[in-house]
């Protein structure tokens, strides 16, 4: 083909001009360290960096959020620790008080003890987090959850909305614990029934709190006619047992230097001292009790309490359902504990699995977006020979014409 | 002897006519358009005698110029097809380089909003969380602004430089014309020598004008070339130019259209342009500036949309229902200024799913009404109802609505989303206006029986609920009663498992079976400033799949959009590069017939030389034999 001396010079020109801005573009990836730098490097990587960087970003802020539920859980830890703690104290003094070698100013000073315990478990219940926040509020953590009326009753005012946080994909934790699924809803009595010795007793028969042999029995009874149990003694050692509807349910014979169990419809409780003929006992099935109120009914008891040997044994009867009680508060207190306890243990699993799953997204985004720099570097070499010869065969070639020797 | 001196004096003559023209190829050999020329040497008529035929030397028949109509409009073609590109490309960078930081652009930005409220949903009774969100909120409207900025000077560049291709335009196709012009009065002056110089003008001329728009030409019978522009507009017919001018579209949306006057008509053809720089700049704004700024106004809409219902959804910390947080620009509708009907069309945006990037062309042809892409050119179905005069039209995602009176041939540009994040703002700048309580706190009664619990308890439309504490009671495991706070009933009925119970605005599901005398209280959430379920809910709208028919999250539709915008550029990119080595090529080629090569300049002026003193040595030696002639008679004298 027939080259003009003007096309020989420009497309020499546009050789090295191609040459330089491929040189140009491999020095930047070199300088960047990125093998896409504009989204028309590679318009698939840019759309999935783009999702990795949203995803990478979002593994920060389940951790973030995991950190959050966390303080929250400890705060709340120590909380339901500290309650247990005491009613521990509580229990014990109601041990003590049992014990029946108390005088009615001994039995005074142990209520005292026991209302500045409650006190402080009521501020426990209230415990507010850094940010005000009360933590067994429910939803409505800007109000005081628990509060002692005018008719000195505690209330829980809160609402029972447990909020949560995702804190992995598939996996939200619950922050907090509403007050009245920790200190209010106390299954009362044993669990399953209440007992009670009727105040006008005059006898000295203390009855316990009893416990369930056949809970089926105890159901069906139950659904049969619903309600409270009455044990009355005809005489000393004679019983019968009526339902709600006054029907005879169990009748036997009470050995009042033995003491001994009275059983009927599943269940059985167990009797101690001496009952006068026309004393009764109720049995009951068990509702709820917030723990306030059953401590509240135990220092009013203590106070009460008479210096007779009847006003003793009323006093023994209530004490033997308080200690159920109590025991059932601490049981309630120890399970929300163990779940504050396995939510705290899925964040810090959750947490190091995340880790693992934002390491992995990284390499992906290295992946897609490094540069290999071994290629890079030889790529350059390659593209620098190339301009380093284009220019140098321009040079040679422009020195040819045929002018030079006419 | 006389034939030999004027025999020579031919040769002398037509040699240095030769070296003339080689001395004027060696001088334009840098000159841009010019076609080597030759002097066409033939052998003067010679004289029959009774000897035979005696030559009478050599003249130039004329001089002509090296030249390929072929190869000179592939090379024009090449270079609009170049050019194109080459515009696109740039321009495309633009886009392209707006989005080059994956960690800062508006997916990122988004990401952050989401977290920001999901930072708010761990401690939603701070209002250092919540101002964290309004913060954030305002840092995605500004994300969104500054894009648009972009695309709007984008625009504007592209409006600028249609005007100074309009003029550039019209100007070479005068120059043009007036070379018609001499060149025709140069042919006809009677000489019939071509006028090689006004020819490569005019070549050079038509070669810049190929740069600008794609162009076609004719050669006609005498020697005016006519110019066609792209589907075959006349830019230049003989000696009669039109003129190109950028005029505002029938619709005044502030993009610049193509006109062209040719004596009396105006016509818009820009819909018929292509090629060159000029058709980069219209591919550019059809293909990527429009579909690119109403890609971020959809994204602008969908945000704004799902965020406001959302909000709407729950309760602010006042334990209010939650207000619209963001305001976004609606749909516009722009009139064209030829319509003969008095109808006017307002639009809203009704569904989401259907929402598109494109612009439409909503025309009325006397019965119905139509919705036309104007990218593709595709019809949209539009479904139409008219009630009292008021014709609603649905399509697009768009409720259009149509008052007065059209004719046909009327036709509205409807933009879509277009106008979206120019009207982008926060409604609020009280943190507590966000709603991240839920509206509903449910308990159920502790002395229970059943195995029933609540599974949810929703508001489906806030704005229908009464708000209220309410009890709902069973009386037996398929009767219920819902009282209010008072203790009045509100609502009574069987209940069947899995079916909802829903009063006053509310919807409770129940899991398992209640017993008698079981109840839950569904009560107001006024207070529950430590909720966060609306939150949770917020914070999960950039992956709520609305888009598309529901097939595409907001947060997927921003990402794909930043694919698309670097495939269209790599695609222009790689397509300039194509179409250089095209061009080049192209240019070789036509070269390589109409280029001056030195070293044949070099050869042709030996070769001529050598003729030339031969030719001077033949006008000595006949010097020399007349000398020698009348030296003799001389000596016989």
């Amino acid at each position: 083909m027939r080259i003009s001396t003007s096309m020989l010079n420009q497309s020499a020109v546009n050789g090295i001009m191609q040459d330089e801005t491929a040189l140009s573009q491999t020095q930047n990836q070199l300088s960047t360290g990125k093998s896409v730098n504009t989204p028309a490097d590679n318009p698939v990587a840019m759309v999935q960096l783009l999702q990795l960087d949203n995803t990478s970003s979002q593994y920060q802020q389940y951790v973030t959020n995991g950190q959050s539920a966390n303080t929250n859980l400890t705060l709340e830890e120590q909380a339901l620790s500290t309650s247990t703690t005491t009613l521990q104290s509580i229990r014990d003094l109601v041990v003590q008080a049992n014990s029946g070698a108390n005088s009615t100013s001994d039995l005074k000073d142990i209520a005292t003890q026991i209302n500045a315990l409650e006190s402080q478990l009521l501020g426990t219940a209230n415990s507010q987090n850094a940010q005000g926040d009360y933590l067994f509020a429910g939803y409505s953590v800007g109000a005081q959850p628990f509060v002692r009326g005018s008719n000195g009753s505690v209330s829980y005012v809160g609402d029972s909305g447990t909020s949560s946080v995702p804190i992995d994909g598939g996996t939200s934790v619950q922050t907090g614990d509403p007050g009245s699924a920790v200190f209010m809803n106390v299954p009362s009595g044993n669990g399953t029934f209440t007992t009670a010795a009727t105040a006008a007793n005059t006898g000295t028969g203390v009855i316990d709190a009893g416990s369930v042999t056949d809970a089926a029995t105890w159901t069906t009874a139950q659904n049969a006619v619903p309600g409270p149990y009455t044990i009355n003694f005809t005489d000393a050692s004679d019983y019968t047992v009526t339902d709600s509807a006054g029907n005879t349910v169990a009748t036997g014979t009470y050995n009042s230097s033995q003491g001994g169990n009275i059983a009927f419809d599943g269940i059985e409780v167990g009797l101690s001292g001496a009952p006068a003929a026309g004393d009764t006992f109720t049995v009951a099935p068990a509702g709820t009790q917030s723990v306030f109120n059953t401590l509240d009914n135990l220092v009013g008891a203590l106070n009460g309490a008479g210096s007779s040997s009847a006003s003793r044994a009323q006093l023994s009867s209530t004490l033997n359902e308080s200690l159920q009680q109590i025991d059932g508060a601490l049981g309630q207190v120890s399970t929300v504990t163990s779940n504050v306890g396995s939510r705290i243990s899925l964040i810090s699993s959750v947490n190091s699995s995340l880790s693992g799953q934002s390491t992995t997204v990284q390499t992906q985004i290295s992946n897609l977006s490094s540069l290999d720099y071994a290629a890079a570097t030889s790529q350059y070499s390659q593209e620098y020979v190339a301009l380093q010869a284009a220019e140098q065969s321009y040079a040679a070639i422009d020195q040819l014409s045929l002018f030079k020797y006419l | 002897m006389g034939d030999m001196l004027s025999t020579g004096v031919t040769g002398l003559l037509a040699f240095q006519t030769a070296l003339d023209t080689i001395s004027n190829n060696i001088s334009n050999v840098n000159t841009p358009g010019y076609s080597e020329e030759t002097a066409n040497l033939v052998t003067n008529p010679a004289t029959p005698t009774n000897n035979g035929w005696i030559g009478n030397g050599v003249s130039v028949s004329d001089v002509t110029r090296s030249y390929s109509n072929f190869l000179d409009a592939q090379t024009q073609a090449a270079t609009s097809s170049y050019n194109q590109f080459n515009t696109v490309s740039g321009l495309a960078s633009s886009i392209n380089n707006m989005f080059s930081d994956p960690s800062t652009g508006l997916s990122a930005t988004l990401q952050s909003f989401s977290q920001a409220i999901q930072s708010m949903a761990n401690a939603p009774s701070q209002s250092s969380s919540r101002q964290a969100v309004l913060n954030q909120a305002q840092a995605v409207i500004s994300q969104f602004q500054s894009y648009q900025n972009n695309l709007n000077q984008l625009g504007g560049q592209v409006n600028t430089q249609i005007q100074s291709e309009a003029s550039t335009i019209s100007s070479l196709a005068q120059n043009i014309a007036s070379l018609n012009q001499s060149i025709m009065a140069a042919q006809s002056n009677g000489t019939g020598q071509p006028p090689n110089s006004l020819l490569d003008q005019r070549n050079t001329l038509i070669d810049q004008l190929s740069q600008d728009v794609g162009v076609s030409t004719v050669t006609q019978s005498d020697g005016s070339v006519s110019v066609f522009i792209g589907s075959g507009q006349a830019l230049v017919v003989g000696t009669q130019a039109a003129t190109l001018s950028a005029t505002p579209d029938q619709f005044n949306s502030g993009q610049l259209d193509f006109s062209l006057s040719s004596g009396k008509t105006t016509t818009d053809i820009t819909s018929q342009l292509s090629g060159g720089s000029l058709g980069g700049l219209l591919q550019f704004r059809s293909q990527q500036l429009i579909p690119g700024q109403n890609a971020l106004g959809q994204a602008a809409v969908t945000l704004t949309s799902l965020l406001n219902t959302q909000n709407e959804a729950g309760l602010d910390q006042n334990g209010n229902i939650g207000a619209a947080l963001m305001a976004v620009g609606g749909p516009l509708v722009l009139t064209s200024q030829t319509n003969t009907g008095n109808a006017s069309v307002t639009a809203a945006v009704s569904n989401l799913g259907a929402l598109t990037t494109s612009n439409y062309y909503l025309q009325y042809n006397g019965t119905n009404w139509n919705l036309i892409d104007t990218a593709s050119g595709a019809a949209t179905a539009l479904t139409a109802s008219t009630a009292g005069g008021v014709t609603t039209l649905t399509g697009a995602g768009l409720t259009l609505t149509v008052t007065g009176t059209a004719q046909a041939g009327d036709q509205f540009l409807v933009e879509p989303t277009g106008n979206a994040v120019s009207g982008l703002s926060l409604l609020t700048t009280d943190p507590a206006k966000i709603a991240a309580a839920g509206p509903l706190v449910t308990a159920a009664a502790s002395t229970n029986t059943g195995s029933a619990s609540i599974a949810s308890a929703t508001v489906p439309n806030t704005a229908a609920w009464t708000r209220g504490n309410y009890t709902l009671s069973f009386t037996s495991p398929t009767a219920y009663t819902v009282t209010d706070a008072t203790g009045a009933t509100v609502q009574s009925g069987a209940y069947v498992a899995g079916t909802p119970i829903s009063f006053n605005g509310i919807n409770v599901t129940l899991n398992g079976t209640p017993a008698a005398g079981d109840s839950f209280t569904v009560d107001d959430n006024a207070t529950g400033t430590g909720d966060n379920t609306n939150a949770l809910q917020l914070a999960n709208i950039l992956n709520v799949k609305v888009l598309n028919g529901g097939a595409e999250s907001l947060s997927g539709a921003v990402n794909a959009y930043v694919g698309t915008v670097g495939l269209q550029t790599s695609q222009a990119q790689n397509g300039a590069t194509a179409q250089q080595s095209v061009m080049q090529s192209a240019q070789s080629a036509q070269q390589s017939v109409s280029g001056v090569n030195l070293d044949q300049e070099a050869a042709n002026m030996l070769q001529f030389q050598q003729a030339y003193q031969a030719a001077a040595q033949v006008i000595a030696t006949s010097d020399t034999l007349f000398n020698s002639l009348i030296t003799a008679i001389n000596y016989v004298g």
